[in-house]
């Protein structure tokens, strides 16, 4: 586990359930169903501990639905799904009968959405939260192992953000995890921030 | 503003995608070629426009909702083709929407943030890519069928191959059938073991017929299953009632549920019944039990398709054994029939099928017989059998046919058909029941033959009675006559004139009793000894006696057997006999030259020998003597010799026609026979055949010269002839005896037990009221010394039985004489 004070901690995991409540009420909007997007967890990991932390599916291959950002602090979001979630979920939003085989366009395109969507409201809290702009890069979507997602990415160690989001749609549920990947020096920017904001 | 000057505009028309940028008031600021492309909208007439109210659908929070916080430095926002189709409805040339992937993202111009709307038109990668789904989905579908269909085949296989398996099955008894079924049943259904129940009755009751063996709990499922009455707590009982296949995965829930209350039979977890019908009647239940996986509809068709096929070929199997039952039956039928049986095909006349007899009938084989057209038989065209056979085809009604055929296979035989139409599978036959009919003819005529020589015989009887009877009277009479003639012959003196006229009467009466004595001799009853006989002596002994007697143009030989033959017979009734024989085949010759042949000897003879005899039955088969008369004379017709015997039938003028009926009844009476072989015109020969002799052979001392012999005491002399009892008192009143008479009886017993000087009875044999034997009875009762002689017209060889049942002291055979009663009375015991 990184050492982060608890109190960043908290400031951040209330930043990505602002973010996913956000996301939650758009997707709300544009499915026209009742959806309930949760965070019950939030982690604090290093790069080195993610194979353990997603062992459960880090053998298999994920959806993935990516946004780097820029500016006062530098690293890239990602919602990950798992294959049988993310069918799942597509099936749910897009009403198509069950599919099982690899991801088609239907798949990328829906999963890009809902990705771009939660991602986008959980990277507005944190532009809130900075009071500064993002530069952020057109998401894309990815599949493969949960590793080849990241590695390329990630220049040095740096603690990982991972968030577990809760999808309940209708009776189902699909679990998909956010992961937010913050190169050095972004953690400090975060903790400024928030004691900036704490004190206003 | 106008952004060309900030942002390289010639380019975003260059681009292959729409471009659309627009303020943070969603002000148009610019619009692309390609917009005006897909729109149709001129980039003059738009820019400044609020793109919200050109397209009213982007006011909606699902698109402004998501777009605005890009003017606060937000990121990209991203709406795909699948939640959105289109962020700007553009048509395709075919008249649908463009299908947009659209991608908004923010542009900075002096500070500014922009809205810069990027849209893709997937419609051709969405198209195809709907297409390649559709072809994927379809692609699957068809593997799936495939694969379905693959599972079918596999499974038809499967069926097939058992069902094959069983059909081609080779005779084995039902049961071994029916496991073999079962078998293939539990493999079909991947089942662990399974069970045939037979129904026996409309109750219900069921007996296991097969289960899989060498399964574990196999024995105790049917156990726990054949219970002897079924009960109601069963799943064999809800097929029975229900009539149909049930399926049961989980067995002990079913229990529950159904019968509330647990299976007690812990191995079964899983059942699938079917019952087998057979017009809709249940006649067996299957089952299969404990397949891994639940038992479906494909498993009941399967074990219902298999057990309908085998119980098929079951049926179909005692179905032809019933029928190869019934042909063997049919083909026993024909063999042992001893009719013979033709089967035609009325229409084409072949024969369809034959028997031994009716092959043997008209002497052909089988096989020939099977070769025939009916049509084509001469022998039923010449004989008008084909025409009845004809008719009877066309008319339907029996018809019976009695003809000789001259058959094809060169025999000829009477033969009595007796035909008649059927029908079978639609087509006429044409049924012939032949009989041959020869062997019929042949016993008629031997039963008329028999029956003619029955009647005969029965005439000669009668003939025999009437003549014994006239006899028997004349002898009485001539007795009479004789006796008084003899009494006054010796009462008077040696030169009295009357004795020539006494002699003359003595004549007449001795020729009348000859006659009366060939009477007798004819019906059997003439006076006779019986003693061992040689038949060569008394031919030898009368040949000079026959050759005065006869023409002398006939020349008489002998031609006797060089050993000597006995005969138990009456010497005198011998030479009658064949001089009898002789003189007849003399007077058969009227030639001026004529032989007669006699000869002797023994024979051996069969039982068809001795049934071309006169008397078939008198004789055992075996060694016989034999006497043969032969002469080469006129011979005789059938008639004639038919009558031969015949008392009073003669052929000559002058004949009585008692001589052959005389050589008849000697015959008889010896227990002998006779043939006769006679052709017309060229003589006849008569054979006697004489049982050979049962006695020892002894020789007589010559008979002395007679001397009548006299005696005294009381005689009682009784008979109902009123001229015997003269005759016979004054006779023994000659002879020195003192005589009482008595009529019948009980005169008799009155006078025995008056005089008790009475030492001798002469008893009657034949009276009216007691007979001889009952007064015998009652005299030996009164006095057991007393000497009773039997007298009668019956010789002593008739009578002999009650000579040596009843102790008589002589017998006196009438009519007799002075000198045999001289010699009886004097040779009493």
């Amino acid at each position: 586990m990184i050492p982060i004070k608890e109190g960043l901690k908290d400031a951040l995991k209330e930043i990505i359930n602002i973010g996913v409540g956000k996301a939650a009420g758009t997707l709300n909007d544009l499915l026209n169903k009742h959806i309930i997007l949760e965070v019950p967890n939030v982690n604090f990991i290093s790069l080195e501990e993610m194979d353990h932390a997603f062992s459960t599916i880090h053998t298999l291959t994920v959806s993935a639905v990516r946004l780097k950002f820029r500016g006062p602090i530098c690293g890239l979001s990602s919602l990950v799904f798992p294959p049988e979630s993310a069918a799942k979920l597509v099936d749910m939003l897009v009403g198509e009968v069950p599919i099982t085989d690899d991801l088609d366009a239907i798949k990328v395109g829906a999963l890009s959405e809902v990705g771009n969507i939660i991602l986008n409201a959980v990277m507005a809290s944190f532009g809130d939260l900075l009071d500064s702009r993002l530069i952020f890069s057109i998401p894309v979507y990815m599949e493969g192992k949960i590793s080849s997602v990241f590695n390329e990415e990630v220049k040095c160690p740096t603690p990982v953000i991972s968030a577990t989001a809760k999808f309940t749609v209708e009776e189902h549920q699909i679990y998909g995890e956010i992961i937010l990947l913050l190169e050095i020096g972004a953690f400090d920017v975060l903790s400024t921030a928030v004691i900036n904001k704490l004190e206003i | 503003m106008n952004l060309a000057n900030s942002v390289p505009i010639d380019t975003f028309d260059c681009l292959p995608q729409g471009i659309i940028i627009f303020s943070n008031e969603f002000c148009i600021m610019y619009w692309n070629l390609m917009m005006e492309e897909w729109t149709g909208i001129p980039r003059a007439q738009i820019l400044g426009k609020n793109i919200t109210e050109v397209y009213p659908h982007l006011a909606s929070s699902r698109y402004i909702g998501r777009i605005r916080p890009l003017f606060n430095g937000g990121p990209p926002v991203l709406f795909s083709s699948h939640l959105h189709h289109h962020f700007v409805p553009a048509l395709l040339p075919n008249g649908k929407f463009r299908i947009q992937q659209t991608t908004v993202s923010t542009l900075e111009i002096d500070s500014e943030l922009y809205a810069l709307v990027s849209i893709h038109d997937v419609s051709d990668l969405t198209f195809l890519a709907q297409k390649t789904r559709s072809q994927h989905t379809q692609a699957l579908n068809d593997l799936e069928k495939m694969s379905r269909a693959e599972e079918a085949l596999r499974i038809n296989e499967a069926r097939l191959e058992s069902l094959l398996t069983i059909a081609q099955l080779g005779p084995m008894p039902t049961s071994n059938l029916l496991e073999r079924v079962l078998d293939e049943g539990v493999r079909l259904t991947q089942s662990r073991l399974g069970f045939i129940f037979q129904s026996l009755d409309v109750n219900g009751r069921l007996e296991p017929i097969c289960w899989t063996k060498d399964v574990e709990g196999a024995n105790q499922l049917v156990d726990n299953l054949s219970c002897s009455e079924l009960s109601k707590s069963s799943i064999l009982y809800d097929v029975i009632n229900l009539c149909q296949p049930i399926i049961v995965n989980d067995l002990q829930a079913y229990h529950a549920k159904r019968f509330g209350l647990a299976n007690e039979d812990k191995n079964i977890a899983s059942l699938l019944c079917v019952p087998v019908l057979v017009d809709n009647r249940i006649v067996a239940l299957v089952g299969v039990v404990n397949k891994e996986t639940p038992y479906d509809e494909s498993d009941t068709r399967q074990l219902k398709l298999l057990l309908d096929t085998a119980w098929k070929i079951k049926m179909q199997r005692e179905a032809e054994n019933q029928r190869n039952d019934a042909l063997i039956l049919v083909g026993n039928l024909l063999d042992s029939s001893p009719f013979g049986i033709q089967v035609f095909d009325a229409l084409s006349g072949k024969c369809i099928l034959s028997n031994k007899v009716a092959s043997n009938i008209v002497g052909g084989s089988l096989q020939a017989l099977q070769e025939q057209n009916f049509r084509m038989l001469n022998s039923w065209k010449t004989s008008k059998v084909l025409e009845i056979a004809e008719k009877v085809i066309s008319n339907g009604n029996p018809s019976t046919v009695e003809t000789v055929l001259h058959t094809e296979f060169g025999k000829e035989v009477p033969v009595k058909y007796q035909l008649s139409r059927f029908v079978a599978n639609d087509c006429v036959n044409l049924l012939v029941i032949g009989q041959d009919l020869s062997e019929e003819i042949k016993l008629a005529e031997e039963k008329k033959q028999i029956e003619e020589q029955l009647l005969h015989a029965q005439k000669m009887e009668s003939l025999g009675v009437l003549a014994g009877g006239v006899a028997h009277d004349f002898n009485n009479i001539l007795m009479s006559i004789l006796g008084n003639t003899e009494l006054v012959q010796r009462k008077l003196p040696a030169d009295s004139q009357v004795n020539d006229y006494l002699a003359r009467i003595e004549t007449s009466a001795k020729r009348a009793s000859d006659l009366a004595n060939q009477m007798l001799t004819y019906s059997g009853k003439g006076m006779f000894v019986i003693k061992p006989v040689n038949i060569n002596s008394i031919v030898t002994e009368i040949v000079h006696l026959i050759e005065v007697s006869i023409s002398k143009k006939i020349k008489l030989e002998l031609n006797l057997t060089s050993e000597s033959i006995f005969v138990d017979a009456d010497e005198t009734q011998m030479r009658q006999l064949i001089m009898n024989l002789v003189i007849n085949a003399a007077e058969a010759i009227d030639k001026d030259f004529g032989i007669i042949t006699i000869c002797t000897g023994q024979k051996n003879c069969s039982v068809n020998d001795l049934r071309e005899t006169v008397f078939p039955d008198s004789l055992k088969r075996g060694t016989v003597n034999f006497i043969s008369v032969t002469d080469n004379g006129c011979g005789m017709d059938r008639d004639t010799k038919l009558k031969i015997f015949d008392p009073f039938f003669t052929t000559k003028f002058t004949g009585r026609g008692l001589g052959m009926a005389a050589v008849l009844g000697i015959i008889r009476s010896h227990k002998g026979t006779i043939s006769v072989d006679s052709q017309l015109g060229k003589g006849s020969t008569f054979t006697i055949l004489l049982p050979l002799s049962q006695m020892q052979t002894v020789s007589f001392a010559a008979p002395s010269p007679r001397k009548d012999k006299h005696g005294n005491g009381f005689v009682l002399l009784v008979d109902d002839e009123k001229a015997i009892r003269f005759i016979g008192k004054e006779i023994l009143i000659s002879l020195g005896y003192q005589c009482l008479t008595a009529e019948d009886g009980r005169r008799a017993i009155e006078l025995f037990k008056k005089n008790k000087a009475i030492k001798y009875v002469i008893l009657d044999l034949t009276m009216p009221g007691e007979d001889g034997i009952q007064v015998y009875e009652q005299l030996r009762e009164l006095c057991s010394d007393v000497k009773v002689i039997l007298s009668s017209g019956f010789t002593e060889f008739e009578v002999s039985r009650h000579l040596q049942e009843h102790n008589f002291s002589g017998f006196l055979q009438k009519p007799y004489t002075i000198s045999a009663l001289s010699d009886v009375m004097s040779n009493l015991k």
